[in-house]
């Protein structure tokens, strides 16, 4: 499944995120000042550098990080510590390089804008804020009460349907988290829509999408199979942008609501961690 | 001693008669469809092909003769040349292997020694060689021309046609005519100025320039704000086709640099989004049409142009098709350029209609904007730079149709052109909920009326081949290489091979039997009839 998904993903980056304009996707690599590991540092960093990189951040990179930097499909970027590695030798290899093991793709822009960006990136730096939840009580909130593992899974524990949790603390703000809870259809990926088909026999499958094409879709139903279906088959494919997740809006007091934040907010293993 | 003397002459004159490929083959490619001679098969660019041995019976009954896998990582958008048994293909960023095409074993392969880095736009890619005589013409993607010996690869020579470093970059496949070599050069992304070149085929001098931005003093330059024209980009990164009656050679351009910012190269920006219509011998402009004056949505018109003799309103005439990136299909008279028609072949959102000299009333609110503009198509357009193909015994064009909208976005800050790198004016964003769908598109020439549809999942950036067998090949995003039936769209075959289709398949003899050939992912996969 994991294979699979990496293939939709690396698919949907290939077929909208990069800017095409010869007609392709630039797969080349940028130019490449710095192997990895190398310590220097940004040449570019007055407050002219930032304002140039905050219009190369607008168009390129607020899509996934939001265009103040906290996150949404990609990291919040606000913390001042990056996932990847913090110096400004490894922010220039993730954006001139990419990460295959995630959506950040590699953007060949010149050597100056990406020094640019990484100015502004810096910029964003907000000071920690202590988050009023109890990681510990969010803990036995997740585990014993409110049922998440059903669905998501943290270091290898829990259910497929959801996202894996195990990293979301790095790839998510407090208050996506927050609101994912409160209106789980709010920021939906499209890989977590619902899809229902219904086969020639009338019979209804419900599930996540995992890949498709012109002939055949490939799912995992409600009890986590992985099915593959001819198209010529189905009578109806629908995909409906709704998460399978309910709102737990009326499940938790604020007090719960923070605790649960709090805990999922502290889930940062390692990007290398195995 | 005499008789071992004429053996040898015979041998000798076998040997290079095998690999000859003269001007006049050339012109005589329709009739001779057993090699695959240039780009787009002739000079009329129809991708179409006489053969009718592999047909709508039993293209079902298609089975893998050989696969060829190639060593590179990059997007192989190539169709090779087949020459008496023998494949000419290029690999990218620009390697060339001459393969026998009973085994598909190399028979030589040229490996080019590349500086680096080079900023290419979308890939180190290659789209293909030309042929004349026993020589082999490579353009390369540091901006190069190099001339190799068919029969060992060895280099003849190597002449430098731009400059890398500067964003000059050969993608298209070189087009041979009489004894020139036709080369087209990219980095419209880079601020270049584009231009189309003819060498002399046996020594690499260079014979004539045309300059796709005009330089001051030259007709076109006031369409240019300032000193705009001097990185107005404008390139032409796909083979052009020839007329040998008018002796005139048609080229597409690309769009204006820098991309998507209109504000700082006001004007209508001659000659990108155009064709061109240049004399063979000189480079001289006879006529040019714009079809996007002005762009902000990054639609090259490097299309193919395909050349017709048909009927249109009543006579037969000297056509033009031109299915393009803006979503209109365009009829021109090639011999004067003259405006015939214009009518979308998929959604379209930035125009209100097109006047009768084929100028598009463009919508201003569509311009890219801060908050961004939802436009159709997307900046992929709706038929990027794909081989279209025209079949003249169905006479229907059928065209990679692509259904999809981008946000597109100007920047706040102006671009500042450096040689060599991006010059963007800003970007563009995918829809969040609908990525769109492709189809083959079967369409009336006259009229550019929808004859026939065949829909896909998600793209087709295949090209498309149409035979006498009423067969049309093309191939998915998704690895799904089909066979339609040219009248009626209907899926007579297809086979999932797992990789990109990006590039345009080809059909040939050999050994008196028809076989079809296309790059998938990044293997040459080669087919014949199950016999």
């Amino acid at each position: 499944m994991k294979r699979v998904c990496t293939t939709v993903l690396f698919a949907f980056i290939c077929v909208i995120v990069f800017p095409l304009a010869q007609g392709d996707l630039p797969l080349a690599q940028g130019d490449l000042p710095l192997a990895q590991g190398d310590l220097l540092t940004n040449p570019h960093t007055s407050e002219n550098d930032k304002a140039m990189g905050a219009s190369v951040f607008r168009t390129q990179c607020a899509r996934c990080h939001n265009f103040d930097g906290s996150g949404g499909e990609g990291p919040d970027l606000t913390r001042g510590e990056f996932r990847h590695g913090s110096a400004d030798s490894d922010l220039f290899s993730t954006i001139s390089l990419g990460r295959s093991n995630n959506e950040m793709p590699h953007f060949t822009l010149p050597e100056k804008q990406i020094w640019q960006l990484i100015t502004f990136v810096r910029s964003l730096y907000r000071a920690p804020v202590n988050l009023p939840g109890d990681p510990v009580s969010g803990k036995r909130s997740y585990w014993e009460k409110s049922n998440c593992s059903q669905c998501h899974m943290i270091n290898g524990i829990g259910g497929r349907l959801g996202p894996d949790l195990s990293d979301i603390g790095w790839r998510r703000s407090p208050d996506h988290l927050e609101l994912s809870i409160l209106n789980p259809n709010q920021n939906i990926e499209r890989k977590y829509w619902l899809v229902q088909i219904i086969n020639k026999n009338g019979k209804t499958i419900n599930g996540i999408r995992l890949n498709e094409d012109s002939y055949s879709i490939q799912i995992m139903d409600m009890q986590e199979n992985l099915l593959s279906l001819w198209k010529r088959d189905l009578e109806e494919i629908k995909q409906v942008k709704q998460s399978l997740m309910p709102s737990f809006k009326a499940n938790f007091g604020m007090t719960e609501l923070e605790d649960l934040v709090a805990y999922l907010y502290s889930l940062r293993r390692k990007a290398n961690q195995r | 001693m005499k008789y071992f003397s004429l053996l040898s002459c015979f041998l000798i004159f076998t040997a290079s008669a095998l690999a000859q490929v003269t001007y006049q083959d050339l012109l005589q490619a329709e009739e001779n469809p057993g090699n695959w001679l240039t780009y787009s098969g002739t000079y009329k660019s129809q991708r179409y092909s006489s053969l009718d041995q592999i047909n709508r019976k039993n293209v079902n009954k298609l089975k893998l003769k050989w696969a060829f896998q190639m060593k590179s990582f990059e997007k192989v958008e190539a169709s090779p040349l087949v020459v008496d048994g023998i494949m000419y293909l290029s690999q990218p960023p620009s390697d060339v292997f001459a393969l026998d095409v009973r085994t598909g074993r190399p028979f030589w392969a040229y490996e080019r020694d590349l500086p680096s880095p080079i900023n290419a736009c979308c890939g180190l890619v290659n789209r293909g060689v030309a042929i004349l005589g026993d020589t082999i013409y490579l353009g390369t993607i540091d901006a190069h021309l190099v001339a190799l010996d068919a029969k060992t690869g060895s280099v003849i020579w190597d002449v430098k046609v731009a400059d890398h470093r500067a964003g000059y970059a050969i993608t298209a496949a070189p087009l041979v005519v009489k004894d020139k070599i036709i080369v087209g050069i990219a980095g419209g992304e880079f601020g270049i100025r584009g231009f189309l070149d003819a060498y002399d085929a046996k020594t690499g001098e260079r014979s004539w320039r045309f300059h796709t931005v005009p330089g001051p003093g030259e007709p076109g330059n006031e369409t240019w704000e300032g000193d705009s024209w001097k990185t107005g980009g404008a390139p032409t990164w796909l083979t052009g086709s020839f007329d040998p009656e008018l002796n005139l050679i048609y080229w597409g351009t690309g769009n204006p640099s820098p991309d998507f910012n209109g504000e700082v190269r006001k004007g209508d920006n001659l000659y990108s989004d155009s064709v061109i219509a240049v004399d063979a011998d000189t480079g001289k402009l006879h006529w040019h049409f714009q079809f996007t004056p002005h762009d902000v949505w990054d639609w090259d018109a490097v299309q193919i142009p395909i050349l017709v003799d048909t009927k249109f309103q009543g006579r037969t005439r000297k056509l033009m098709l031109w299915p393009n990136r803006n979503a209109f299909y365009y009829v021109l008279d090639r011999v004067t350029g003259e405006f015939l028609l214009a009518k979308p072949f998929a959604k379209q959102t930035w125009n209100d209609g097109i006047d009768k000299n084929g100028r598009p009333l463009i919508k201003t609110e569509m311009f890219p904007s801060k908050e961004g503009t939802l436009v159709y198509p997307a900046v992929t357009g709706a038929m990027n730079w794909r081989s279209p193909s025209y079949s003249p015994i169905t006479d229907l064009i059928y065209v990679p149709a692509l259904e999809r909208g981008n946000i597109f976005f100007i920047s706040e800050v102006e671009p500042e052109y450096v040689p060599g790198n991006t010059f963007y004016g800003s970007l563009y964003q995918p829809m969040a909920d609908d990525q769109g769908f492709s189809a083959v598109r079967a369409l009336i020439p006259q009229t550019g009326e929808l004859k026939w549809e065949y829909k896909v999942y998600q793209g087709i950036e295949s090209g498309l081949l149409s035979t006498a067998g009423n067969v049309v090949f093309g191939g998915t995003d998704e690895g799904q290489f089909f066979a339609l039936d040219a009248l009626t769209g209907e899926e007579l075959w297809r086979l999932g091979l797992g990789g990109r289709i990006i590039a345009a398949p080809v059909t040939y003899l050999n050994e008196q039997q028809q076989h079809i050939t296309i790059a998938i992912g990044n293997t040459i996969f080669t087919f014949t009839l199950d016999n």
